[in-house]
């Protein structure tokens, strides 16, 4: 009986399953459709024009093998630019993340006030970059800026800080801490929002200070958070634009000129789009260090 | 409704199989209750029947019909969740109403079908409740309800009262019971709490390890355990277990010695242990009392005070410790030796394997 | 001697908050600076910028920005492609979202780990090939063109299949029992369980999309289909000439405007979005 009964039975499921497969499918049609076709075709698509000759309006004048990247090699401008994006980052991520934490540890907590300063804290991060950057144009500009009449005030002579070789860095670091502070604030404010209340009664019958509190069980209670806020910032902040764009145009002497804005230029001013392609390659190579990197430390919090 | 009927049935996760060879039949309108301690398959093997989980070995059949390949939709099953399940974001009404809507049901027929199950259950005032604005007893009720109005051929509970606190949990045990005889409908019914077994089930299963212990009747598992585990398992306080030897066997009757010098007289199956053979007595807490001509002798560890009986907790010479529970008021002092004696009820007693051997008249008055 | 010691833990944290509404009280002056000047006369403005109060008073500004059109129109375009490339988001994100936590099918794992491994493609990868792309097929200086570059987001797609993880699967068992097809499961169960989630993936990709500025600078060359952050952008270079500061600020504020709103609104499912996203 069961001889002839197993093939028949058989197919019934195994059709059940084709059909779950099938509806699968229709579930991530949209996602993978949009997936291919937008992110991962135009990456090959990219990687492939980067060893190309490609003219923005004229189009492609065929393989040029690695001579774009050999060009990059010798491009001062290119250097540059690279030189400018790793000391934006270098200023701009431990800062940042120290005054996320400093902020988090401030505002964290019950009460009205808190709360309206953990607002706006975070509000200054909806601004989109164009109005960030017209902001802090006027506050840091030497005639009718805000910053200008207390340096006077302290007795120094107030400098156009966008046009110094010197500070427009720094002036540019400080935009982007104002600017982006609060989403890696908010992801403190989570971490310190798990950190279980007894601890701090157990340190609190310890007679603990609040310094060594701090250091014994709120840093490392969120260790993982300070690992995760590193590495976010390092991504996003190699990704700066916007802010030295529009606020200084790259300059004085190139002094804040980022990578992808050379990019951007490179491609869109003087048409040279794969030669902007191989640059944007670099970019995407260095940024990957730092998401494998992150990933690989997500990997080792899990194993704890 | 339908019987329900197990061949063979297996299943197995990858390599580990969790379920071994079941074998069982569920009659039209039966309310069977699957018992065992948790982990042991209970949950799988209900679901198998529902058809949330894939079959691996064996047949299920719903009123005679092979359902192994049926969806659990078409198997005409309606189950009780542990946690309920409702959906959070509808009404109770809405709840009761999505599967018959699903169905294509008739509007009126919903409206009649609701109004009924809302009747049983007196869910009348929160028909347009969220679950999240009730208690526990009512979110189950609902989920009661959300099977009743589907009318289904077969009822799977599973664990339905372990989310509920004990006096509801008593109360919740009636009206199951109840609606058993109202509905008069097949009902599989899964705990892993024993008393909710004897107190509920037409037909108990014993389940262990992915296999079946035992089936039957309350009382008759209560009063023949077929082996160790059953009659350790069915029973509170639990039953006494006692480690000894047998002295002498004559036909049915022989001999048990105890430690501490004491031979009792059980009765078996004849030819079932010989002479020297290491045997359990079981004794039920009921059928140990405390008297002045007690042959075994007990220090008194606690004294449970229940009101309508005293529960007696003494280790014997051996070193294990036996419950009585007496039903008379003097209780002996705690720290004090007592002689116990055991009364005329059933001597259970358990070859070396753990199988039963009492003689199935027994010592039956 | 306990006393004493909460006594000045009291006075600690009192201070503390006051160090910390200072701070906020800076962190809030440019915003309020600039509304402040978009609110005054061009004529005062020139003169001095200084001061947080908009007296002399005018909205001349902003019924300036209103009669240009401009602005008004590219608040438009961006409305659109915010909310246009949200819904997308939610749509794809949600569906591809529960396949991964609910369904079985062939090479899942396979193309979950391709999907994760897209989170590490950073747009300035591909914003040349997809320029080149959109050009071939003639849809530059279209909202779609705007919109669509943003679509496929693998964190998007991430976040709801760990909240649909996190609904009981006894929920989806039950529903199945209930005669619920696949979809009707994922449409009248899945999804208004989700809401929170939604809102809050919802949020961040209207923040997003509205904030995007490197894309819609290179699609849309046709100034009709400026974003704001682009049209804003474009109007900044004439920032020198003072008679316009105060239209300039007006224009900035006027543009912030949705997105302040929006913000002040959906606060606490920014902060939970970000708990979840952390949580993972
Ligand atoms: N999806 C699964 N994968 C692997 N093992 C499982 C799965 N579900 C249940 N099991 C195992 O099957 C056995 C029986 O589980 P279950 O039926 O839930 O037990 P019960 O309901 O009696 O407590 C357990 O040992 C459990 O670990
Ligand atoms: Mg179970």
């Amino acid at each position: 009986m069961t001889a002839a009964a197993r093939p028949a039975t058989r197919s019934p499921r195994g059709r059940s399953r084709s059909r779950g497969w099938l509806t699968a499918l229709l579930f991530l049609a949209p996602f993978l459709a949009v997936y291919l076709v937008l992110l991962v075709y135009p990456l090959f698509l990219g990687i492939w024009i980067s060893f190309r000759d490609w003219d923005l309006m004229a189009g492609d004048y065929g393989p040029v093998g690695l001579l774009n990247y050999q060009d990059l090699w010798t491009d001062p401008v290119f250097w540059r630019s690279t030189r400018n994006t790793l000391y934006f980052a270098l200023l701009t991520v431990p800062s940042m993340t120290i005054i996320a934490m400093l902020l988090a540890l401030a505002v964290q907590g019950p009460g009205r006030i808190r709360a309206i300063c953990r607002s706006v804290f975070f509000l200054s991060s909806v601004f989109s970059v164009t109005v960030v950057t017209l902001v802090w144009q006027m506050v840091l500009a030497p005639d009718r800026g805000l910053i200008a009449p207390i340096v006077q005030f302290l007795g120094f002579t107030p400098v156009n800080y966008l046009g110094s070789t010197t500070w427009a860095m720094p002036a540019i670091v400080v935009t982007t801490l104002w600017w982006g502070v609060g989403l890696p604030m908010a992801l403190f404010l989570a971490a310190l929002g798990s950190i279980p209340k007894e601890l701090y009664e157990a340190a609190e019958l310890d007679h603990a200070s609040r310094w060594s509190v701090f250091w014994r069980i709120t840093l490392p209670s969120i260790r993982h958070t300070v690992i995760l806020v590193i590495v976010l910032q390092i991504v996003a902040q190699f990704q700066i634009f916007g802010q030295p764009f529009l606020m200084t145009q790259g300059g004085p002497a190139n002094s804040t000129r980022s990578l992808v804005q050379y990019i951007y230029e490179t491609s869109f001013r003087d048409w040279l789009v794969g030669y902007g392609a191989a640059m944007a390659m670099v970019l995407f190579g260095m940024m990957l260090v730092f998401s494998m990197l992150q990933l690989w430390l997500g990997r080792q919090g899990d194993d704890r | 409704m339908a019987e329900v009927t197990l061949h063979g049935v297996s299943k197995a996760y990858g390599g580990t199989q969790v379920i071994h060879d079941v074998s069982l039949e569920v009659a039209q309108g039966e309310f069977v209750v699957f018992v065992g301690p948790s982990g042991c398959g209970k949950s799988t093997l209900l679901r198998m029947i529902a058809g949330l989980e894939e079959v691996t070995g064996g047949d299920v059949l719903i009123g005679g019909q092979r359902v192994n390949d049926t969806a659990a939709r078409d198997r005409g099953v309606a189950m009780v969740f542990q946690n309920y399940a409702l959906y959070p974001h509808m009404s109770v009404r809405d709840n009761m109403a999505f599967g018959l809507r699903n169905m294509g049901t008739a509007r009126a027929d919903i409206d009649r079908r609701i109004a009924k199950a809302a009747g049983i259950l007196q869910l009348e005032p929160y028909l347009d409740r969220k679950p999240r604005a009730m208690s526990g007893g009512q979110r189950q009720r609902v989920a009661i309800g959300r099977a009743i109005v589907r009318e289904p051929e077969v009822f799977l509970f599973d664990e339905p009262l372990s989310n509920l606190d004990a006096a509801l949990r008593v109360q919740m045990r009636t009206e199951i019971a109840k609606l058993h005889h109202a509905l008069g409908a097949t009902m599989i019914y899964v705990t892993h709490d024993q008393t909710e077994a004897m107190t509920m089930a037409d037909r108990i299963v014993v389940l262990r390890a992915g296999r079946i212990e035992q089936v039957g009747a309350p009382l008759e598992l209560y009063e023949r355990p077929a082996n160790l585990f059953v009659a350790g398992f069915l029973g509170s306080p639990k039953m006494n277990f006692l480690r000894g030897r047998v002295a002498v066997a004559q036909g049915s009757d022989i001999g048990i010695d105890l430690a501490g010098g004491v031979r009792l007289p059980a009765r078996v199956r004849p030819g079932s242990v010989r002479q020297g053979d290491e045997v359990t007595l079981g004794l039920r807490p009921e059928n140990l009392g405390v008297a002045p001509d007690g042959e075994l002798r007990g220090h008194v560890d606690v004294v449970e005070q229940l009101g309508s009986v005293q529960l007696v907790y003494a280790t014997v010479p051996d070193g294990t410790t036996v419950v009585a529970e007496l039903r008379d008021r003097r209780a002996p002092a705690v720290g004090s030796e007592v002689p116990l004696v055991i009364g005329p009820g059933i001597r259970h007693v358990f070859d070396a394997d753990g199988a039963a051997v009492t003689l199935p008249e027994g010592d039956l008055p | 001697m306990n006393a004493t010691r909460s006594g000045w833990a009291l006075w600690g944290d009192r201070l503390l908050l006051a160090i910390t509404v200072l701070v906020a009280i800076l962190w809030f002056l440019p915003v309020l600076w600039v509304v402040t000047m978009s609110l005054k006369p061009n004529s005062e403005l020139m003169r001095s910028t200084w001061g947080f109060i908009p007296y002399p008073f005018t909205l001349q500004n902003y019924a300036d920005l209103v009669r240009l059109a401009t602005v008004p129109r590219w608040l438009t375009n961006s409305l659109i492609v915010a909310v246009g490339m949200t819904i997308l988001v939610l749509v794809v994100s949600s569906l591809a979202g529960y396949a991964f936590a609910r369904l079985q099918f062939p090479f899942k794992r396979t193309i979950f780990v391709l999907m994760i491994a897209g989170l590490m493609i950073p747009e300035q990868a591909v914003f040349l090939p997809l320029h080149q792309m959109f050009a071939d097929w003639g849809i530059h200086n279209t909202h779609a063109a705007l919109m669509l570059p943003r679509v496929a987001v693998p964190i998007g797609v991430f976040l709801m299949m760990q909240f649909f993880r996190a609904v009981p699967r006894e929920l989806e068992e039950a529903a199945e029992l209930d005669h619920a097809s696949r979809f009707t499961i994922f449409w009248k169960i899945m999804l208004p369980l989700s809401v929170p989630a939604l809102t809050t993936l919802g949020l961040f990709t209207f923040i997003h999309a509205w904030n995007d500025f490197l894309w819609p600078l290179v699609s849309a060359t046709n100034a009709n289909m400026y974003t704001v952050t682009v049209g804003l952008a474009s109007i900044q270079g004439n920032f020198a000439q003072t008679q316009g500061l105060g239209s300039i600020m007006a224009s900035a504020v006027f543009a912030s405007l949705p997105i302040v709103l929006l913000f002040l609104i959906f606060q606490r499912f920014i902060v939970a979005g970000v708990a979840m996203s952390a949580g993972k």
